[in-house]
């Protein structure tokens, strides 16, 4: 089992202060442990939740197996708990409900968020499942952004959105998967209409 | 799956992984620049679409008929469409602009990042006038919200674009228009099916040229109406009674003015708090409540009175006048030509 040393954490005994604060330990779902303090976690409303009903005390921590996070892998986990680390001790923002919402994206979440599209898709994938608000509000905001000036056309092809006939061509593509007879039938009927019949029966 | 910690838990995120389908391992391999919007979890994906612009949105919903579907879930039924015919502009909630373009080329998008305007150009074809209304057409799929002002100004007979946008707007929606706007010169079928069908509930500004001896018979529900006509343009105004607010400029006599006063004095005109009238005719020379011109125009007490927010008119004058049911009011006229009158209907 590896551990994680990147700035999500300092891991340095030593520079834990005197209060003796509590830092959790997670573990990616490809083996990768993270060591996140109870202040971080806050901002994650998921694990918070799951730390405060778990109620470990500083012994646990250390002496129980770390807290697998199944669903995302180390390189996802250590974004999201770069971005919990800095932005700890921040107040959740709650929704106004103003569209379009009003998002500025912190030059530290920018900086994060310089990966390729791939990441950054695992790390909204992940924001949502930790219900982390604000890493979700930007994250998308990042995406939203990929749309400024584009025309449709150009919008298909970043955001990858199948066109009508695209869309037209899977579905008959899943129908005649599904039930190859169905074909059949519709042609004889199509034939049957150009021959002039009223009634398919 | 899930976060794993005590079993009681560990069996809890399980259930909630299963009911949620957070099975998201994902088969797309990432490109460069791409990024598989519709694969996101819906709630996310709501997310996103509220970081878009209007127009932003607008823009994806022309992807496919299937993305124009998804697009109101960002919240955009409570937005508001304002549709300018003349100038081929549809403004979303007041900010964002659309401007519809005719070109012999193939229909295209540009926007422009200094003005932060969309342009659609469209490609000329026999209904190209209609243009605008299958982009409203488009916007109110794909938004499902309501056109709330319409404007138009035009100096030209032929021109019918204005007519069909207000028919497919009025047939389209259930709501009535904040304001409406009209000015130039209009054929008067076109004119009287317009007044008789748009239903307005706050604003209606009506500037009328070169439209002698017409008279139309409408009954307008707005709040606030301002009605010009530079010729011999007849209204019921009795017919007025909704309006809080009135600016006219139409050829009544004072005879036609004591009439109004009388009805609204017996309680006739409960909603309104002012009315100004400029006449073209100068024949003021009767009484109005009994009282002289030279009365009604004396000078006095500045006084101001407030609509709105938005609006207010100040009285310089005048006589003071009581209704039946005890609300007071003051009468103000012009000392000389240009003829004007005012009623003023004070709250407490």
């Amino acid at each position: 089992m590896s551990v994680e040393n990147a700035p999500v954490v300092d891991v340095d005994e030593a520079a834990i202060p005197v209060e003796k604060k509590m830092y959790y330990r997670f573990e990616s779902n490809d083996k990768k442990e993270f060591r996140v303090s109870e202040l971080a976690i806050q901002q994650s409303e998921t694990l918070n939740r799951l730390v405060e009903a778990m109620g470990y005390t500083s012994e646990d921590v250390e002496n129980k197996p770390a807290i697998a996070i199944e669903n995302i892998d180390g390189k996802t986990l250590k974004l999201v708990f770069q971005w919990c680390e800095h932005h700890k001790g921040e107040a959740i923002p709650v929704d106004d409900g103003s569209v379009p919402k009003i998002v500025e994206i912190p030059e530290f979440d920018a900086k994060l968020m310089d990966i390729d599209n791939g990441l950054l898709f695992k790390l909204i994938w992940a924001a949502d499942y930790l219900n982390i608000v604000q890493l979700l509000n930007v994250s998308c905001k990042k995406v939203a952004n990929m749309a400024q000036g584009k025309t449709p056309a150009q919008l298909r092809r970043v955001y990858l959105l199948p066109s009508d006939e695209e869309d037209e061509a899977a579905k008959r593509a899943a129908q005649e998967a599904q039930d190859p007879r169905a074909r059949e039938v519709e042609e004889e009927f199509e034939e049957r209409k150009r021959q002039g019949g009223n009634s398919f029966f | 799956m899930g976060v794993s910690c005590s079993k009681p838990l560990e069996t809890a995120f399980d259930r909630l992984n299963t009911f949620l389908n957070l099975d998201w391992v994902t088969r797309w391999s990432p490109i460069a620049k791409t990024f598989p919007l519709f694969r996101l979890p819906l709630l996310t994906l709501i997310e996103v679409l509220k970081s878009l612009d209007p127009t932003e949105l607008f823009i994806l919903s022309k992807c496919s008929r299937k993305v124009a579907n998804c697009v109101h879930y960002a919240g955009t039924k409570k937005w508001k469409l304002s549709v300018d015919v003349a100038k081929k502009c549809i403004k979303i909630n007041n900010t964002y602009r659309l401007f519809i373009i005719e070109t012999s080329k193939k229909t295209s998008w540009r926007y422009d990042e200094d003005s932060d305007t969309w342009f659609c150009k469209s490609q000329k074809s026999e209904n190209s006038k209609f243009e605008l209304q299958k982009v409203l057409a488009q916007l109110q799929n794909a938004f499902r919200c309501p056109v709330t002002s319409f404007e138009h100004s035009h100096w030209m007979r032929s021109d019918q674009c204005w007519l069909s946008v207000l028919n497919y707007i009025t047939h389209n929606q259930i709501q009535p228009l904040e304001s409406f706007a009209i000015c130039g010169i209009y054929k008067k079928k076109d004119l009287e099916w317009a007044l008789q069908n748009v239903r307005v509930s706050r604003k209606m500004n009506i500037y009328l040229y070169n439209m002698p001896n017409f008279t139309i018979n409408f009954q307008p529900i707005c709040e606030q109406i301002k009605f010009f006509s530079r010729d011999n343009l007849r209204l019921d105004l009795m017919k007025f009674k909704s309006c809080k607010y009135m600016e006219l400029s139409l050829s009544l006599t004072m005879h036609d003015l004591d009439v109004f006063m009388k009805e609204w004095k017996a309680g006739g005109f409960p909603s309104l708090q002012y009315m100004g009238f400029s006449s073209i005719q100068s024949n003021w020379v009767d009484d109005i409540l009994d009282f002289r011109k030279s009365e009604i125009s004396q000078g006095g007490v500045r006084r101001r009175l407030v609509i709105d927010e938005n609006l207010s008119v100040e009285c310089t004058g005048g006589v003071d006048i009581q209704a039946d049911n005890g609300t007071k009011a003051t009468m103000q006229m012009s000392r000389g030509p240009p003829d004007w009158f005012m009623l003023f209907v004070w709250n407490d």
